[in-house]
Formats: C-alpha cells, structure tokens, sequence
C-alpha cells in the first residue's frame, strides 16, 4: 500500500494542481460590452420619448425605480413614473434630446451609471407658453436577470431657468 | 498497474473534486461593510460642510468627480468644486442636513451610490433674504486604491422653489 501511494501521489498532486488552477474561470470582463448596451438604450431612449409611446418610454426602468425631476417629489415605482410623465409626453411642444457624456460598469458588471446632457423643450403648466431649457443628468443602472440594463435612478436639473422657446 | 490505478482512482477524483469546489476562495462579499464606510463618509461630509470647512469638504470628491448643481453648469475636476464650495460657503446664511434614505453597492465593491433628502438655507440673490429648499440628491460612489469611498457624481434638485425663512 505504501508503494502504491508513494507512486501516484505525484499523479494526485498534479490533479489537483490542474484542477485549483482551472476551476472556477474567472469571469469574463464585459464592461466594454456593457457600456456600449447602456449607450444603446440611451440612444434607444431618445427614440422612445420622441415617440411619445409611454410604454416603451418606462421600459428602460427597473420595477422599483426613483425619477428625481426638480420641483417635484420623488417618484418611486413604475406605476409613479408612468403617471409622473404621462402629461409631459402627452404636451404637444414635448421634445427631449439626451446626449450621453460618460458610462462607467462596475468590475462585477452589476451596477452602472451614466453622466449626460439634455435639452427639453415643453409647454409650461401655468403660462402655457413654450419654454425650453437645457441641463444635465445621472442614470443608476443595474444589469437585470435577462441580462438587460435597467434604470434605477433617474436624476436631473437645468443649466440655468428655462427661457421662452424660439 | 491496473490495480493501482483502480484503487488509488477514486481517492484521486474526491480529490481533485474537493480542490475544485474549495479552491480558489470566491472574492469576500463586502457590500454589508462598503454600505457601512460609504454611511460614516456621508456623516463626515455633513460635519465638513456645517463646519464650513472647504478643503475636507471636497476631500469627499474624486480628482475627476463631477457636483451638478440646479442653474449651473456641471463643474467638473477638484478646482471646479473647490470653486463652487467656496461661493457656497461664503454665504452666511447657509445652512445644510441631508441624509441618505438608500445606499447599494456593486458585488464588486468598486461601486455604491446613495439616494437621499437634505434641506437648505441661502441667501436669495434678488431679495437678499434667507430662503429654504428642501429636496432630494443622488451620489456616486467609486471606492479608491486605498479602500476609501470617494464621489464621482454628486447631483441634487429642490421638490418646490425655495421659500423664505419663517
């Protein structure tokens, strides 16, 4: 028994060796990947809002989503958002442009944010009056179970106060 | 050498197996401690910004971090935020609170954001009285070489104009 031992421990050894050093791969970084999906829903955003098409506007937030507007309080849960934007893409004045500045992934590609600019443009509630302002903003993301990017936090505010469109 | 082969086989598979399901050790979770540090930072921040101290004000700011603020462009880089504390911090009317209502961090622990309220006091441009704001802001953590957690996006808004002191 010894004998047998002694001549295929080494064999063992060299199993084992193989199997620390291949087992568990270590996971792929797809954060260059992921940056370029968020870019892409960004992109995709944009298309959504011009198309005032509410459901596929709220499509790019997580269930349990916070939309931070000023002048507002904040907005939890899709049902909050849905009614929150429900009027401003129903104006007939309603434009909104977005223009990704920045995308960071974390190493564990789970968590993500995004640093932009806009410009909007909309009636306003009390004067009526077309105004247009421009401004910046930050998107929490978290990669979802489908492997979809989804927002969790939506925050914004203008440059300067909104003029008078021209 | 069939024999040994048969016998020793086994020994080697459990092995082989328990190497591969123990090692390499899978990285520590430490989101529990991250949200932790990023909470006593914000603590910290509150007391510098009371204290009206400047320099360990923005010492809570990356080299790259970004303060979005309400009717300002977004200033960018540390001289840009000293900047805008300083101005801040020369008004003698100013008075701030805020704390955090969420806090997560990525599985990789590089990145944690916070979600919160705060309330502030100004002196109004026009009127030249103090006013109050109460709102809501969101800030992006990235934790740095040294395990230290630092904001890279600091951004807030008002839920109404601010009003004036009672």
């Amino acid at each position: 028994m010894n004998r047998l031992l002694v001549r295929t421990a080494p064999f063992a050894l060299l199993l084992l060796q193989v199997a620390c050093t291949q087992a568990p791969p270590p996971a792929p970084d797809t954060r260059t990947a992921d940056e370029k999906a968020i870019r892409d829903s960004e992109t995709q955003w944009v298309k959504d809002f011009a198309s005032r098409d509410l459901d596929r506007i709220v499509t790019h937030y997580a269930d349990d989503a916070s939309v931070l507007m000023p002048d507002l309080a904040i907005m939890t849960g899709k049902d909050a958002i849905r009614a929150g934007m429900k009027d401003v893409v129903a104006d007939p004045a309603f434009a909104l442009e977005l223009q990704t500045v920045k995308v960071e992934v974390s190493k564990g590609a789970d968590v993500a944010y995004s640093q932009g600019t806009y410009s909007y443009a909309g009636a306003d509630p009390k004067t009526k009056k077309v105004m247009a302002e421009k401004g910046k903003y930050v998107e929490v993301y978290k990669k979802q179970a489908d492997g979809s990017w989804k927002i969790v936090e939506d925050i914004n505010n203008p440059d300067a106060p909104a003029a008078p469109a021209k | 050498m069939n024999r040994w082969c048969l016998k020793t086989a086994p020994l080697v598979l459990v092995l082989s197996q328990l190497a591969c399901t123990q090692a390499p050790p899978a990285a520590p979770d430490t989101r529990a401690a991250d949200e932790k540090a990023i909470k006593d930072v914000e603590a910290a921040w509150l007391k510098d910004i009371q204290a009206k101290d400047v320099e360990k004000s923005i010492s809570h700011y990356t080299d790259d971090a970004s303060f979005l603020l309400p009717e300002m462009p977004i200033q960018t880089g540390k001289d840009a935020v000293r900047a805008t504390y300083k101005a801040l911090m020369a008004d003698p009317n100013l008075a701030v609170d805020f704390s955090s209502t969420k806090i997560e961090v990525a599985k990789s622990g590089d990145f944690g954001y916070t979600q919160g309220v705060y309330t502030m006091t100004t002196t109004d441009a026009k009127t030249k009285k103090p006013v109050t704001e109460k709102g809501k802001y969101l800030t992006f953590f990235k934790k740095q070489a040294d395990g230290s957690w630092q904001a890279v996006e600091d951004m807030l808004n008002a839920d109404a104009p601010a009003t004036p002191v009672k």
